[in-house]
């Protein structure tokens, strides 16, 4: 026991010097900083970040499961930030099943296009923050962003979600510390420890495929992994017809998406004051702001009045935001998958359809 | 704040001192932050002890001098009993008068228990007892007094000060803030941070799987230990880092935890575990009843009404109260039947072990009752740990064991280390040499980077 312990027995060591009281923690900053560069020059800037994207959002906590969807963020995190995109789509998943853009690409003249979309629950505060993760990113002089959401998804549906927590891992001033270059070895660190065994990525690919509930069969019958789908897909997952589909609203749009249409306490719609804060971003990082709502089955009416006001004063106040499309846009039932989702076949006709209108935008602002 | 507190240090406007004001705006701040109304609370406690303290100080009136005590006492109880216990009181009278057939809604508070009053309630009220035994006499200004009071590192979860340790520090011109305390101010705080974050919480989690799988045999017994260890390294975590941060400001608290689970009886326990509430206890509830002067009988009801109390203290619950009468219970039989000296009479080396052990495992058990939210969920835990013993270990149990083993040997063995010396692990920082201490603070920062618990938990003791 005396081994740790200073020659000078066990009398108290009153250091008089600030310096030499602190010499330890200096040291140890000192040593961490060694550590931290040794492992940034072993693995490489670029294979660092990688690995810390992909369990950055994850807790990894012992025994306990994740979350699904961090997966596919961290999955689209890790494949997409530097991808330097023409187009980068954020949003729910609505966009993450509906929209292709290897279809929308055909459309874009050799321009790319990818999908960060995940889920709604990352929260509308998540969107905003996912806008100014990858357009910080991407070094592209002219860009697009592509906010895709469902009318189902309004901000009451899922609150705050796992918002904080992706803004406090990529955006707040802490950041830093959710990316440091060891924690691209968490992963390793702590399977060894909690499980005895060594981590290993394929494990993880059949895990996120077969005990978190985010894979679609499609995925699955595609004999890919779920990383090696997104990269090949652009960020897209196939969405078959799902058992909600029975209870799916057709007929009139009523509470399912006006219900969640919330406001903050001085009035303010909260899915505008979100839009903006994105439009915000996108002026930040010399961006255009495209906002396209998925397609539903029900019909257009009053009920959803409210909500074009909004938008409709939204467009008049920023017009630099393009609206291409109607908020309620009514597609057959037979389109969907559920009421959130166009199944993969839809997927294709409305990819196509989106295409036309981006390359017409592209047009219109090379022309200015 | 720090850096205004010894800007301002020496800095007085007539007797008020310029630092104490500072620390008191900052600990109303840090307390009623988004809920502005609890610092009223705070303030009438306060407030009406300090006028309370004068009276009793300046009377000679023996007569005067307890009813003005019984104020003090009455008020803070009340508020206690209040904000506290009303809610549990009058469901319990509710569903008794149902028995009856009488169906009455009794008034109650039913809103968030206010952070910190079952501390600074007691804290306050030691105040006035002290100075009505003229064993503290008042100093400072009101400003001194209500910086001792609200001194935020101690104030949500304690220790409980006793205002003849803290207030004097306050009121008095402490040598400022030397390196070597700052270095090990640092420490302490860096300490009960690892400690919280990397194994009280992942503790906790794992406390939550057991729940989830009590159908496995022996998760009911992994989840007993795994609380054991969670709340002590939870607690004494709050109170190092209470402690790091007084000594940022010149101040010393005192300890509250010294090894607990290396005890070998009640008393010892009671010595190790929260000692800032068990002095008082002492001090103020079994002494104050007589303490063991009038004879055995009186001893022993004096020890379990003591421990009601303690158990009470906890919360408005059937089971605290049963978990502080156990220990009550305990205490009695220690005294009847010492095994903690019969055992090692007996048996030597081997005796102050088995003591140890024995000790540790009725602990345990208490901790149990501590934990269970009622009967049937007690039932629950105690089916599941005495199943382990009807054959089969599982790969579950095995995992949960594990889990265990990683988030607790660990803190338990700088326990045992510390436990050799007599003192805790973080009092041996100032007799490491150097490289250690640094490789100390390089293993704090990895383990929590690596290990940390992402999704937290609040204070356990922040819900007393």
């Amino acid at each position: 026991m005396t081994l740790f312990i200073s020659s000078s027995s066990l009398k108290r060591s009153r250091q008089k010097c600030l310096s030499k009281a602190l010499l330890p923690l200096m040291i140890a900053l000192v040593s961490i900083a060694c550590i931290e560069l040794s492992i940034l020059g072993i693995y490489g800037a670029d294979e660092v970040e990688k690995q810390t994207q992909r369990s950055a959002l994850l807790e990894l906590n012992y025994l306990k499961t994740d979350v699904g969807q961090k997966y596919i963020v961290g999955y689209k995190n890790a494949l997409f930030y530097k991808a330097n995109a023409d187009f980068i789509q954020i949003g729910d998943s609505s966009g993450a099943y509906g929209i292709r853009p290897r279809v929308i690409e055909s459309h874009l003249g050799g321009k790319s296009y990818i999908s960060s979309n995940c889920c709604a629950d990352i929260g509308w505060q998540g969107y905003v923050d996912t806008a100014e993760y990858f357009l910080k990113h991407n070094e592209k002089d002219q860009k697009y962003l592509v906010l895709a959401v469902t009318p189902y998804s309004m901000p009451g549906q899922f609150g705050k979600g796992f918002s904080e927590d992706f803004q406090q891992i990529y955006n707040s001033p802490w950041a830093v510390f959710h990316h440091l270059p060891s924690l691209s070895l968490r992963q390793y660190f702590t399977h060894y420890m909690y499980y005895a065994k060594p981590y290993q990525r394929e494990s993880e690919y059949q895990h996120v495929m077969n005990d978190v509930g985010v894979v679609s069969e499609e995925v699955k019958a595609s004999g890919l992994n779920l990383y090696e789908f997104t990269a090949q897909s652009g960020g897209w997952q196939p969405y078959g017809i799902k058992e909600q589909k029975k209870d799916m609203p057709v007929g009139q749009c009523g509470p399912g998406i006006s219900n969640f249409y919330t406001r903050f306490a001085n009035g303010e719609s909260i899915m505008v004051q979100k839009i903006k804060e994105i439009f915000a971003v996108t002026q930040k990082y010399n961006a255009e702001l495209i906002v396209v709502f998925n397609p539903v089955a029900c019909q257009d009416n009053e009920a959803m009045l409210e909500i074009k006001e909004d938008i409709r004063g939204l467009a008049t106040n920023y017009p630099e935001i393009i609206f291409p499309l109607p908020f309620i846009q009514t597609m057959p039932e037979d389109q969907f998958s559920d009421q959130w989702h166009l199944h993969q076949t839809a997927s294709v006709d409305y990819s196509h359809k989106l295409g036309n209108i981006f390359q017409e935008i592209i047009e219109h602002e090379e022309s200015r | 704040m720090l850096v205004l507190y010894h800007c301002f240090y020496n800095r007085n406007i007539g007797l008020i001192s310029l630092r104490n004001v500072i620390l008191t705006m900052g600990s109303y701040y840090f307390y009623a932050a988004g809920i502005p109304w609890i610092a009223l609370l705070l303030l009438s406690s306060s407030l009406v002890d300090y006028v309370i303290g004068a009276h009793i100080h300046k009377n000679n009136d023996k007569k005067k001098r307890a009813f003005l005590l019984c104020l003090s006492v009455a008020f803070n109880i009340g508020l206690l009993a209040f904000f506290k216990y009303s809610q549990w009181f009058a469901e319990l009278i509710s569903s008794q008068l149902l028995g009856f057939g009488v169906d009455v809604q009794l008034p109650h508070y039913g809103g968030t228990l206010p952070p910190g009053i079952s501390f600074y309630t007691f804290q306050t009220m030691s105040y006035t007892i002290d100075i009505y035994r003229r064993k503290f006499s008042p100093q400072g200004t009101v400003i001194d007094y209500f910086a001792y009071v609200a001194f935020f590192p101690q104030l949500i979860a304690g220790p409980i000060e006793r205002a003849k340790d803290l207030l004097p520090q306050i009121v008095n011109k402490t040598p400022k803030i030397r390196p070597y305390v700052l270095d090990s101010a640092i420490f302490l705080i860096c300490w009960g941070i690892v400690k919280k974050v990397v194994f009280a919480d992942n503790l906790g989690h794992l406390v939550t799987r057991c729940e989830e799988a009590m159908h496995v045999k022996g998760a009911g017994l992994v989840l007993a230990l795994a609380f054991t260890f969670q709340i002590y390294f939870d607690f004494s975590a709050y109170t190092d880092i209470a402690r790091g941060s007084a000594r940022l400001f010149g101040i010393r608290l005192s300890r509250n935890f010294l090894t607990p689970y290396f005890a070998s009886s009640p008393s010892e326990f009671w010595n190790r575990w929260h000692r800032s509430l068990s002095s008082w206890l002492r001090d103020y509830v079994y002494i104050a009843l007589g303490g063991n002067r009038f004879g055995q009988w009186i001893t022993l009801r004096n020890l379990f009404i003591t421990m009601f109390l303690a158990g009470l203290w906890h919360g408005a619950g059937e089971f605290f109260v049963l978990w502080g009468l156990y220990h009550g219970v305990l205490l009695i039989i220690y005294r009847v039947l010492p095994l903690h000296k019969i055992l090692p009479k007996y048996l030597g080396r081997a005796g102050i072990w088995l003591a140890a052990a024995l000790w540790f495992v009725l602990v345990v058990y208490g901790w149990i009752l501590f934990f269970a939210d009622d009967l049937a969920h007690y039932q629950r835990i105690m089916q599941s740990l005495f199943a382990l013993f009807t054959g089969g270990i599982s790969l579950e149990f095995v995992m949960l064991f594990w889990g265990l083993i990683i988030f607790s040997l660990p803190m338990m063995v700088a326990d045992a280390v510390g436990y050799q010396y007599r003192r805790e692990f973080v009092d041996l920082y100032k007799f490491m040499s150097v490289p250690v201490k640094a490789a100390l603070y390089v293993l704090m920062f990895y383990t929590m980077l690596m290990m940390g618990s992402r999704g937290s938990y609040d204070f356990i003791y922040f819900q007393f």
